[in-house]
């Protein structure tokens, strides 16, 4: 009987053992499979991205006048009395950063939404569609003065 | 006698069993570390490949060959669109000179609005092909002789 | 009594050999495992120094790309060599590891050995006229810089993160705690040094300055006084500064050739940019009549840039900016586009 007890004992021994190293190895298996892959370029080259598209089209000539995107808006935002080679500042502004996004953003599948906006008021129709989920923003990058109230240029990127 | 030789084997045998065993897991759990760890170090291969791209497109940007100036004073953001031309072939001469600053990618930027020219500044593939990684970087492509700025992309493939 | 002897014999042998079983199975997983432990503890010193490594090259590129800045940076406590030849080999390595990072291009001053816990970095630009690159110099709280009647743009630019001493002899240094000392004679000759700077485990130099030229001293065999080692021209202040950070004369060189190497290519661009620049305009004249105010200077420094960057003392006196500088002046004036 004895000799039965002992047995048993070790046997019981082993077998905590194994559940023990068992456990080890889901607790590690899990901490694996469940790890996020670092997205450090995705944070990054988007945020970048977003600003310096919006930089970049602010400071580009147009062929309206060799005014600037920026003046353009500018000029948008006071009346849009500007004559340019297709109709006034705000539908040649629009035109020109369409044109832009679609040869930039738009061939690189980067879904974008891109609002310019006074005092949420809109200075010309946003461009893209709302980010549904995951976005970064150009913000707080690029807020153009005019003699009513800033100028808020505001490049969200999806994904 | 008989039975004590055999009571002995049987614990012989159950102590070496219980070793095999135990071996068995420790070599078990060191493949299985010895995997994960060399997962670990891809991954990390592949993001300090990533931030040698990220790394890349930032050391262009601020390069005396390529940026704006007015006066000396840096223009940031910017490249100067008749520096592009000479640099172009200035590059391409010392090419040496430039590994260290780009390393094994193609260095190419291209003009969005209001024309469509391109400039190849560098290019340095790896022997074997096993892709790229691209990162594409709005800049402003400044004309001094018109005063005017485009609507440029500088486009960074870093190879594998 | 045979009968009863025999067990006890038996069972006297089978303890001591489970006891010599136990004691090898033991040693051996004992020898297993603690092998397998330093095995990991030097996998992780590797993966440490690596990362500093890296990190340091990071560092070392931001803070290039920061002209004008000085920065403290915490690291662990390592010590980095810095080599820079007669033969243009430049790199930095952590000691007591194979990692190394190859410098061909970075213009860095710095003595040979830099350690601690806290590196101070500087950069500056290296403007001539136009922006060619930043000169990044490195230190070491454990490295002293004493000034010895310096001119009053040093005195005011040098960065007090160094701790300089400014002072007009050596009288009075405390030497407690320090690796090295660099001592920078302004127009003055270098002086015998006192006996706290004669100890065998204290790293002194010393660079004389005068207009022009910069002569590098290394101590004599007994420790008391220095001998030249060499002389050669600086062009501006961030050359000079570089002198004083540098190691030796062949550090010194060595680095300088890179930045000539580099003034060269820059050089080169802003040629052909110029060139672009006055034939456009001789096809679209304007009305302050600009094609007539390019006069092609930089080509000279192209040409120059390229002698300097094979031997340093033979050209650098022919480096001549104020033509440029004139040039560009000219171009202010009549509303010009402007060559840099």
């Amino acid at each position: 009987m004895k000799n039965y007890k002992k047995s048993q004992t070790e046997i019981m021994g082993l077998a905590i053992i194994i559940i023990l190293v068992s456990l080890a190895m889901l607790f590690v298996i899990q901490f694996i499979i469940l790890k996020q892959p670092s997205d450090i370029k995705k944070t990054f080259t988007h945020k970048e991205l977003a600003a310096n598209t919006v930089n970049t089209l602010l400071s580009t000539t147009t062929d309206c006048r060799e005014l600037s995107v920026s003046q353009l808006l500018n000029d948008c935002a006071e009346g849009g009395y500007t004559r340019c080679p297709v109709g006034f500042s705000c539908d040649y502004v629009e035109i020109v950063i369409q044109e832009i996004l679609q040869q930039t953003l738009e061939q690189w599948s980067k879904q974008h939404y891109l609002t310019v906006k006074i005092n949420n008021e809109e200075v010309i129709p946003p461009l893209g569609d709302p980010c549904k989920g995951e976005k970064t923003t150009s913000s707080p990058c690029c807020i153009l003065p005019t003699s009513y109230a800033p100028m808020k240029i505001n490049l969200d990127i999806c994904g | 006698m008989k039975i004590s030789k055999k009571t002995a084997q049987v614990k012989m045998f159950e102590t070496i069993a219980v070793l095999v065993v135990f071996f068995v897991l420790i070599m078990f759990g060191f493949m299985f570390y010895t995997k994960i760890q060399k997962g670990s170090f891809e991954e990390a291969r592949e993001e300090n490949l990533i931030l040698k791209a990220i790394d890349t497109s930032q050391k262009i940007s601020f390069l005396p060959e390529f940026q704006c100036s007015r006066d000396n004073i840096q223009e940031e953001n910017c490249i100067d669109m008749l520096k592009l031309d000479a640099a172009e072939q200035v590059i391409n001469k010392n090419k040496l000179d430039y590994v260290e600053t780009f390393g094994f990618s193609r260095v190419y930027i291209q003009e969005v609005y209001p024309s469509q020219d391109e400039w190849n500044l560098y290019d340095l593939p790896k022997q074997e092909d096993k892709g790229k990684i691209s990162t594409q970087f709005p800049i402003s492509l400044y004309n001094p002789l018109t005063d005017t700025y485009s609507f440029g992309v500088l486009f960074v493939d870093n190879y594998r | 009594m045979d009968l009863i002897k025999k067990p006890k014999t038996k069972a006297q042998f089978s303890i001591q050999f489970a006891w010599i079983f136990i004691l090898i199975a033991g040693a051996i997983i004992l020898i297993f495992f603690i092998s397998l432990v330093y095995k990991q503890k030097e996998i992780s010193e590797i993966k440490l120094s690596a990362t500093v490594l890296s990190q340091i090259e990071t560092i070392l590129t931001g803070a290039g790309l920061s002209p004008g800045t000085v920065n403290l940076i915490d690291m662990p406590e390592t010590q980095m060599n810095f080599i820079c030849d007669a033969e243009g080999f430049s790199e930095f390595s952590i000691k007591g590891t194979s990692l190394t990072k190859a410098t061909p291009v970075q213009v860095v001053f710095a003595p040979d050995t830099v350690q601690g816990k806290r590196l101070i970095t500087w950069a500056l630009s290296w403007d001539t006229p136009f922006k060619v690159t930043n000169f990044l110099y490195l230190s070491d709280l454990n490295t002293k810089y004493i000034l010895i009647n310096p001119n009053y743009e040093v005195e005011k630019d040098f960065p007090e993160e160094f701790e300089p001493s400014i002072k007009s002899s050596l009288d009075g240094i405390q030497t407690k705690g320090l690796n090295k000392i660099r001592i920078v004679y302004f127009n003055s000759q270098p002086d015998m040094l006192p006996e706290q700077m004669q100890s065998r485990n204290l790293d002194v130099s010393a660079i004389q300055v005068t207009p022009g030229t910069v002569s590098f001293y290394k101590r004599t065999k007994d420790r008391q006084g220095f001998e030249l080692e060499g002389s050669i021209p600086y062009i501006d202040m961030p050359s000079l500064y570089g002198a004083i950070f540098s190691q030796d004369l062949t550090f010194y060189e060595c680095n300088m050739k890179k930045a000539f190497k580099h003034l060269n290519h820059v050089s080169e661009i802003y040629a052909a940019r110029e060139s672009s620049i006055e034939d456009y305009f001789l096809t679209h004249p304007t009305v302050q009549d600009c094609h007539i105010y390019y006069h092609n200077k930089i080509q000279d420094l192209v040409s120059d840039s390229a002698n300097c960057s094979q031997d340093i003392r033979l050209c650098i006196s022919s480096i001549d900016v104020g033509a440029i500088k004139d040039n560009q002046e000219t171009l202010i004036r009549k509303s010009c586009p402007l060559i840099y």
